[in-house]
């Protein structure tokens, strides 16, 4: 098959759908297995199986149909389908995005999931949660931070991931793709091949009272927002930045 | 955490305005895409050292920075006249900022870092800034600027913490051009109130505004409006009861209040306010539809 966008009419009848999916859910008390029925699933197949609700993206783009590891596995295939799509016509066209929800629905929708937001499913048009998009986020985060995207999508395709969500809400973070690097070198345990656990949150609640997460990723942000006024840290080596860190990184610098 | 930076470098302030200054940056052309400049340096006053490197920023409309132009080191940069031209993607001449450096490559603790000596902080074009020298006292800010774009709904509301509000207008339906000009005051009122109700609740609601600057010049703005102290402005929307979330009603009054002194008394350039222009536009809709019912029979 070949990527589509929806029509209008077809973008219409999806986030219909999937409004209806999250009601259905919410009626079963969040339970997403109960909730999205046998009826609800056939919906699916029939709105991704009747083409009138989409057309065919120019130039032709084949896309097949299969699992991924991760969410970074997923990124790294949709940044190959559509690397010759300008970025700028395909960045925030709804309808691709959403058609291509619709296309893997069955990857990036699970009851082993543990949330089931819209914005997951259907493009916002929101900043701060434009980027809870299962499908277009993996593709952007490796488009932008390449193989230090890794940290942020690690986990399944249907997963919500944290430290994405840590990650990209700060402008620092957005366009200073070094920042991504910086933050795969200290968090992300390539042995184990995945995050270092207890890093992605800058506070935590310890007997009921804030605490702050030492050498956090939010902590890292808060130093690079300080650099970033004293230093040109752009032209700056990622190795210089980190060994510029506080104490509190030391564990992680190896 | 407390922090404190230790300012052991003073940095060299870089003139953006008055007559010769260091640095002018101009639009040269503004395209859906993004915006084509022109930049224009002059450091050699300064006397900085020759390796030092000049780089200019620019920011997005959410603050973001993208990646610096390098516009050479100061030995490169040695003529009377030094200019450049950039293409600048995804903003526009509205929203655009830009920061110019001067930085030095040295060493802290062993480590090679590269120490800003100079610098500018730049939020207009070198034009625009003369012409608002020009009219200082006619030049008002506007809080709730607005702007098209393709979207589903007729109107939004952009916020983001620190950034000004946009009232985004759906593209291609001139609805923009009908606001901005005072076409029709219907559209305006039904707009307005409704985009002022929205912004005045996501200040109450999202605790990420609530240092929010423009969330602050607002406040100010309707204190100035309704006479009343800032400090006896709402502080919440809702408020937690044990599991329970409530809407508080004295907010919602506020709200509507608020709204309606802001909206319904504004004044156009004649000195007529919108509520009246609404009720005079309706009446003579009412009127016209009237004599038209009475010549057909």
């Amino acid at each position: 098959m070949n990527i589509r966008r929806f029509t209008e009419n077809g973008h219409v009848k999806y986030i219909k759908l999937y409004n209806k999916i999250k009601d259905s859910i919410n009626e079963e008390n969040k339970n997403i297995e109960k909730g999205y029925t046998v009826a609800l699933q056939n919906e699916i197949k029939s709105l991704k199986e009747d083409i009138s609700n989409s057309e065919e993206i120019f130039p032709k783009i084949e896309i097949k149909n299969k699992s991924f590891k991760d969410s970074y596995e997923f990124g790294v295939y949709l940044n190959k389908l559509l690397e010759n799509q300008e970025y700028s016509n395909i960045s925030f066209d709804k309808k691709l995005w959403d058609w291509l929800a619709l296309f893997y629905f069955e990857n990036i929708f699970s009851s082993n999931a543990r949330g089931y937001n819209e914005n997951r499913y259907i493009l916002s048009d929101d900043w701060f949660t434009v980027y809870r998009h299962l499908v277009r986020t993996p593709w952007y985060v490796v488009r932008t931070y390449g193989k230090f995207g890794k940290l942020f999508l690690s986990g399944p395709s249907y997963f919500g991931k944290d430290w994405l969500e840590q990650f990209i809400s700060h402008r620092i973070c957005e366009k200073y793709t070094k920042s991504a690097e910086i933050s795969y070198y200290l968090y992300y345990d390539e042995k184990e091949d995945k995050p270092k656990p207890g890093y992605s949150k800058k506070f935590i609640r310890i007997k009921n009272k804030k605490t702050l997460v030492k050498a956090s990723l939010g902590r890292l942000v808060d130093k690079l927002n300080q650099y970033n006024e004293i230093y040109n840290i752009w032209d700056m080596d990622t190795k210089d930045i980190i060994n510029l860190l506080p104490k509190e990184f030391s564990k992680l610098r190896t | 955490m407390p922090q404190t930076t230790l300012n052991i470098i003073n940095e060299i302030k870089i003139t953006k305005q008055g007559i010769n200054p260091d640095v002018k940056i101009n639009l040269i052309e503004e395209k859906l895409t993004g915006i084509k400049i022109s930049v224009e340096v002059d450091l050699k006053r300064h006397n900085f050292d020759t390796d030092c490197k000049v780089s200019l920023q620019s920011f997005d409309r959410r603050g973001s920075g993208f990646e610096p132009f390098i516009l050479g080191s100061i030995i490169d940069l040695a003529n009377d006249k030094n200019e450049f031209r950039y293409f600048i993607p995804e903003v526009n001449k509205d929203e655009v900022r830009f920061r110019l450096l001067v930085s030095k490559v040295g060493e802290l603790k062993k480590i090679k870092v590269n120490r800003i000596i100079g610098r500018c902080e730049i939020n207009k074009f070198f034009n625009d800034e003369n012409q608002v020298d020009d009219k200082k006292n006619f030049k008002t800010e506007s809080l709730l600027p607005t702007k098209e774009q393709d979207i589903g709904t007729v109107f939004k509301i952009e916020m983001i913490p620190d950034r000004k509000p946009y009232l985004i207008l759906k593209s291609g339906c001139n609805i923009k051009y009908n606001l901005d000009n005072n076409i029709d005051p219907i559209q305006k009122t039904l707009i307005y109130t409704s985009a002022i109700r929205e912004l005045l609740t996501n200040y109450l609601i999202d605790s990420r505004f609530e240092n929010c600057i423009y969330k602050e010049k607002w406040w100010k703005l309707i204190s100035e409006k309704v006479g009343e102290s800032i400090d006896d402005f709402p502080k919440s929307f809702l408020t937690i009861d044990r599991e329970a979330v409530n809407i508080e009603m004295q907010t919602v009054n506020w709200i509507n209040e608020v709204s309606e002194i802001m909206v319904s008394n504004l004044l156009d350039s004649s000195g007529k306010k919108l509520i009246a222009k609404f009720i005079e536009k309706n009446t003579l809709n009412e009127n016209r539809y009237s004599e038209e019912t009475e010549y057909g029979v």
